[in-house]
């Protein structure tokens, strides 16, 4: 399907869209005027949803951040660069490592991979500390490179492997996860500055937790969001400079 | 009372605060637009800042008409056109905005300042006004949650600068709230300015008017339609007809356009020519342009035509919302027609601020943002994407 076919069936299923919303409203204003009812649409759309955040928060959490960063990096990579990447330049990764543009077929679906990992992740961090550590894990400063086909969503999930053991005192599945954390990405080159971040805001993660039971609810929540969504704002700047 | 009970009883006024923190907003995005200036011209002053705002979009046509007014046919404009625009033209700007910024402007003696003061205090206001109206029906929290959203939509920082949007927002605000609380008066007169500061300022109308025959009809209890059409018009209230303000302010408009040219409709036509191409179209067919324009021009897409296309089914989608969650009818009608007069345009690249004025789809917004993790999402999300719209404008990209 070319480009302006697409085109013109996505403008005109928005124009059907909102044509349903019009008829939709002059239904009710009908309702109102002559029946003095609001046309019975709890029917359709069902009585108000509960304000509590659901069960499915460490699922659905990462798979919403995780598909926003994603879809911001395509977008700079379509329109800004055209960069290549390389999975993983050293350590055992190294092994697989893969080369590609960041918007091919291959990178893409290493990408929804590694918001599969970054899920993994979070239902980790879901157990040993509740909604409130898988909600912070997935908004993570380096949120923009964990979806991208590097190892940081792996370096992550190791992580939440060995911080799950250190809490339950298994101390042997503690020291293979950091040999394997260590294996996976020996640093050859240097250690990044993205994955010290990443790691220095997992360990920050419990004192966060602990903080928005506080009358500083308000910093915590607010750095966390800050943070998530910082490193998508420094990818788009860093291309602009 | 004591001075200490007086001071922590006017402090405990919902509205001082929101007030108090609308302004400090109004601060941090002044100072956050000199930073992302310095960054883009480190050796920059704040003279050359202002000098460079008053050079941008469509500030340079407010100030000439600030400075000279609208102008006829046998005008001949000692200065010529600027970007295309000639002294005539002007009139495609509605009134209200450079009428204020020279009467600010003789307190405060430059015109840009001036307009900016208008601009912030506007947006101060018009905080104030949309936390007293969603207060009406909804709690405190949902109340400011619409006013964060408000001032989180990632092209709110126009509302800072010499644009018509603050003034825009706090009449309409200001207007539907009086429709609410049946103060026609204050209504009307209101929405006769809101009318003389831009074209959508009519629809203004439709929502007051709705309003008027809702209250009405929801005071009677008839037990026939024959009665119940009596009872109707018995009940009506005359201070309503004070909502016919709102159309005379459009009015005037098209009476200013007679008397400068003898044609009502003139300003149409200087929107068809260059540099704004403006007619009306339908609406799919406007869509499709974008998406088109998207496509031929990467460079833009992401800055004018996708954020326009995505704001449409947003704001359409956020009437489902509204639905779902029993929100006023005569918002979501807000919702519905503000949003077809913006996109009836045909050559529509300011969208994205124009939607900024589609002032209740921040309410449906905010009953969303009760739930933790849409809160959450939503807040990080237009913060992100307020930042990044506001570094570009800074830095000189066609954000407009």
């Amino acid at each position: 399907m070319d480009q302006e076919t697409t085109a013109k069936i996505l403008s005109g299923a928005a124009g059907l869209f909102s044509v349903v919303a019009i008829l939709l409203l002059l239904y009710i204003v009908v309702c109102e005027v002559f029946f003095n009812h609001g046309g019975h649409t709890e029917k359709v759309f069902g009585k108000k949803e509960s304000s509590k955040a659901g069960k499915h928060t460490p699922v659905i959490m990462p798979i919403v951040t995780g598909g926003v960063a994603l879809i911001v990096n395509l977008i700079v990579a379509n329109t800004m660069y055209t960069g290549t990447y390389i999975t993983a330049k050293s350590g055992a990764m190294s092994l697989i490592a893969v080369e590609g543009t960041l918007t091919s077929v291959k990178s893409i679906i290493l990408c929804i991979v590694s918001i599969l990992l970054l899920t993994l992740g979070s239902v980790i961090f879901d157990k040993i500390g509740g909604p409130k550590y898988s909600t912070l894990y997935c908004l993570n400063i380096a949120l923009s490179l964990m979806v991208l086909p590097y190892t940081y969503s792996l370096i992550a999930l190791i992580f939440a492997v060995g911080f799950w053991a250190f809490k339950k005192k298994e101390y042997l599945s503690l020291a293979i996860a950091v040999v394997a954390g260590i294996a996976v990405h020996f640093p050859v080159d240097g250690f990044h500055l993205g994955e010290a971040f990443m790691l220095i805001y997992l360990l920050l993660i419990p004192l966060m937790a602990k903080l928005d039971n506080t009358k500083f609810r308000w910093l915590t929540t607010t750095l966390a969001i800050a943070c998530g969504f910082f490193t998508i704002f420094s990818q788009l700047i860093y291309r602009f400079i | 009372m004591n001075f200490k009970n007086k001071v922590k009883s006017f402090w405990d006024n919902e509205a001082v605060r929101v007030l108090a923190v609308a302004a400090l907003s109004r601060v941090a995005v002044l100072l956050l637009s000199l930073l992302f200036y310095f960054i883009k011209e480190p050796d920059g002053s704040i003279g050359q800042f202002i000098e460079w705002l008053s050079q941008t979009g469509d500030v340079p046509h407010y100030m000439r008409i600030a400075t000279g007014g609208y102008h006829g046919d046998s005008f001949v404009d000692p200065v010529g056109p600027v970007g295309n625009v000639t002294a005539q033209m002007l009139v495609v700007f509605y009134p209200m905005f450079p009428m204020l910024m020279k009467l600010v402007g003789f307190v405060v003696g430059d015109l840009m300042i001036s307009g900016m003061i208008v601009s912030n205090i506007c947006a101060i206001l018009a905080a104030v006004y949309m936390y007293k109206l969603v207060r009406l029906d909804y709690s405190a929290k949902t109340a400011s949650m619409a006013v964060v959203f408000m001032f989180l939509y990632p092209f709110s920082f126009f509302m800072s600068f010499c644009y018509t949007e603050s003034l825009f927002i706090m009449l309409s605000l200001m207007c539907i709230y009086y429709a609410r609380t049946g103060k026609w008066a204050a209504c009307g007169i209101i929405g006769f300015f809101g009318a003389l500061t831009r074209t959508q300022g009519v629809v203004l109308f439709g929502v007051a008017a709705y309003e008027w025959v809702i209250q009405t009809r929801r005071s009677i209890n008839p037990k026939t339609f024959g009665q119940g059409i009596k009872d109707f018009f018995k009940a009506l209230p005359l201070s309503g007809l004070f909502t016919l303000l709102i159309p005379a302010g459009y009015g005037v408009y098209l009476t200013i356009n007679k008397v400068l040219f003898g044609d009502w409709f003139r300003f149409l036509e200087y929107q068809k020519a260059a540099p704004w191409y403006q007619t009306s179209g339908f609406i799919p067919d406007n869509l499709n342009q974008h998406l088109n324009m998207a496509a031929n021009n990467p460079g833009l897409s992401f800055i004018i035509y996708l954020p326009q296309f995505i704001m449409f089914i947003v704001a359409f989608a956020l009437i489902f919302v509204g639905v779902k969650y029993k929100v006023r009818t005569s918002y979501l009608l807000h919702i519905a027609a503000y949003t077809v007069a913006s996109y009836l345009s045909t050559w529509l690249i300011s969208g994205g601020r124009y939607m900024l004025s589609c002032l209740m789809m921040f309410v449906p917004l905010a009953l969303l943002a009760r739930n933790k993790i849409w809160r959450y999402g939503l807040i990080g999300l237009m913060s992100a994407l307020n930042l990044f719209y506001f570094y570009l404008y800074i830095r000189g990209y066609a954000i407009m």
